[in-house]
């Protein structure tokens, strides 16, 4: 469609795809128990059909809805929508039960989208500068960086450190599965022709967060509807409201997007980070968890922020700063695209794309959510039986839509009921995953540098930025490690005090 | 100071297994005869039977599980079978 010699189809077709990513985030991310990461997942097989900018803008609106999305039963119920949605309901639902759950709302729809375009911007503007300054770095420079990034997820994820560490250790080993790149030589499948390409991507995540999810649900009373305020709820801020509330709203935004940027971090650490920060810094610390505002505006606008700031090393370093930023690299993956520095030269079309889309899927998020979020709440009354053979349905025959393997199908599922165990057993999922998707990066730039070095490790010692990149992974171990080695001293101590 | 053993409960295992094994079976019978839109459209109907057997009234309950069945179906042959050209 040509109009003045500009093509408008590609806007329209990536507007439609925006406001149904948008849609349906909304929608399942208000859903408790359910959250971003599922809603990903759902839309993940239907992105081979379409091209890779409209397939990376419909997920990447169905993120940023996803996590405004969550506040909406935090608010209501009192249940977090999404894990990062948590931090919303310590003020969110006090706040609707005393006052109004559309005033709540109207907050954190604001603030999401101050945050979102905070992250947009810190997007616009860093990714460029961050990704010349990757094209310094090398393979082992990218090595560094990818074993920095497990750690930080090994370290946060999980209560157990050793587990999360095991989580990775099993991830970087499903990530060897298929051909080995250099040699062609098959690794661990078993003979099997449909584990040639390596484990399908689809099949993996779908198991580890759509299958553990939904045999988590089976657990509960999956026949309570959950009841709230049945008042309608209008969404409406007035303009000293907006005033009261833009100090922790701008510092939620920034806070977000830097924590964002961290791999392993996330939305979730980010808005209770944020909230924490908000709290000390407020005239009223003491009315926070009593349905203070302030609180609503940290958290939430910090989560839509580290949207951004998760997306920003995906794109200038190829590594992905959460757990949904890595499922979106496979949509990356998917279109034959690897996400890092090289892009910006090789695709500078596809990159600005991003940053456009990404802009305007906050606007969408902020015109649907004003027009929905009242619909969106009357769905919170679905019963889990409902939506549990529909969740099954539909993420098997997304799994299959990816390769039509019925091998696909039976690996999810069985890989699906282990990690269900191993979450039982605190094991850590979002190391496993990122592990998973970091693993061709971390042995194929590990290879390369030994290649280049002829076998000798020392060329991690003798680079500058490879030095810094080490000094630090071992700062982070020392200070992750020191303070508990010393806590069990003291505590050891303590019981030879008592025993004595 | 020892770790303290921790119990891990597992509550509605029965629902759990049988969703596992229902699931395992449609597959397994979609593998082997095909006839991907029928068997799904039984699938979902028979989980939510299951999962809501306990609701009074029971007609209207078995009546708006055909329906929910029905209508995920559809869904799934519009958006898959039409739209992405999935062949099942």
């Amino acid at each position: 469609m040509e109009f003045l010699s500009f093509d408008y189809s590609f806007i329209v077709s990536a507007t439609l795809f925006i406001l149904l990513g948008t849609f349906v985030g909304m929608l399942i991310g208000a859903l408790p128990g359910l959250g971003a990461m599922i809603a990903i997942i759902l839309f993940l097989p239907l992105t081979y059909n379409i091209s890779a900018i409209n397939a990376i803008l419909l997920l990447l609106a169905t993120y940023q809805a996803a996590e405004y999305g969550g506040s909406i039963s935090s608010i209501t119920l009192g249940i977090p929508g999404t894990p990062a949605a948590a931090a919303t309901v310590l003020d969110g639902y006090p706040y609707a039960k005393k006052k109004s759950p559309g005033k709540a709302l109207g907050y954190s729809l604001f603030s999401s989208t101050i945050g979102g375009i905070i992250g947009a911007l810190a997007l616009f503007f860093i990714s460029e500068p961050m990704a010349k300054f990757a094209l310094q770095l090398s393979d082992p420079e990218f090595f560094l960086l990818a074993l920095l990034g497990l750690l930080g997820v090994g370290a946060i994820s999980s209560k157990d450190k050793i587990k999360s560490l095991i989580s990775v250790i099993l991830g970087l080993m499903a990530g060897t599965v298929g051909m080995d790149t250099f040699t062609g030589t098959p690794r661990f499948t078993g003979g099997s022709i449909n584990l040639l390409d390596g484990l399908s991507i689809v099949a993996v995540v779908t198991a580890v967060f759509a299958v553990t999810e939904i045999l988590a649900m089976l657990h509960g009373k999956i026949n309570d509807k959950p009841t709230f305020d049945s008042q309608k709820i209008k969404v409406k801020l007035t303009g000293n409201e907006i005033k009261e509330t833009s100090k922790p709203t701008l510092i939620g935004s920034l806070l977000g997007t830097i924590i964002g940027i961290v791999p392993g971090l996330g939305s979730g650490a980010a808005s209770f980070f944020s909230y924490a920060t908000a709290r000390k810094i407020s005239k009223s610390p003491e009315t926070f968890g009593k349905g203070n505002p302030e609180g609503i505006t940290a958290a939430e606008s910090a989560n839509n922020a580290a949207v951004g700031g998760a997306l920003l090393p995906l794109l200038s370093l190829g590594i992905p700063g959460s757990g949904p930023i890595a499922v979106i690299m496979g949509a990356f993956i998917i279109h034959g695209i690897q996400p890092g520095p090289q892009v910006f030269s090789q695709d500078p079309g596809l990159v600005y794309s991003i940053f456009i889309g990404f802009f305007l899927t906050t606007v969408a998020m902020y015109v649907v959510g004003r027009l929905l979020t009242p619909r969106f709440a009357l769905v919170l009354s679905i019963p889990c039986s409902i939506l549990i053979p529909i969740l099954l349905v539909l993420s098997i025959i997304g799994v299959y839509a990816s390769n039509s393997l019925y091998f696909d199908i039976w690996f999810a599922l069985v890989l699906g009921i282990i990690a269900f165990i191993l979450i039982k057993l605190e094991f850590s999922v979002p190391a496993f995953i990122l592990a998973f998707i970091l693993s061709p990066i971390i042995e194929t730039s590990l290879r390369r540098t030994l290649i280049l070095s002829e076998g000798s490790y020392s060329i991690f010692l003798t680079r500058p930025y490879s030095l810094s990149i080490l000094l630090f992974i071992i700062g982070l171990i020392l200070l992750s490690t020191i303070p508990k080695i010393m806590k069990s001293k003291k505590m050891k101590d303590e019981d030879k005090g008592i025993v004595a | 100071m020892q770790k303290e053993d921790k119990k891990i409960e597992l509550s509605n295992l029965k629902m759990i297994v049988i969703t596992i094994v229902l699931t395992a079976l449609y597959v397994l019978i979609w593998n082997l005869i095909g006839l991907f839109y029928l068997l799904t459209f039984f699938y979902i109907l028979v989980l939510l039977c299951i999962y809501r057997w306990k609701l009074e009234n029971k007609k209207k309950v078995i009546f708006k599980n055909i329906l929910i069945a029905l209508g995920t179906t559809v869904f799934v042959y519009y958006i898959f079978g039409v739209v992405m050209l999935v062949r099942f």
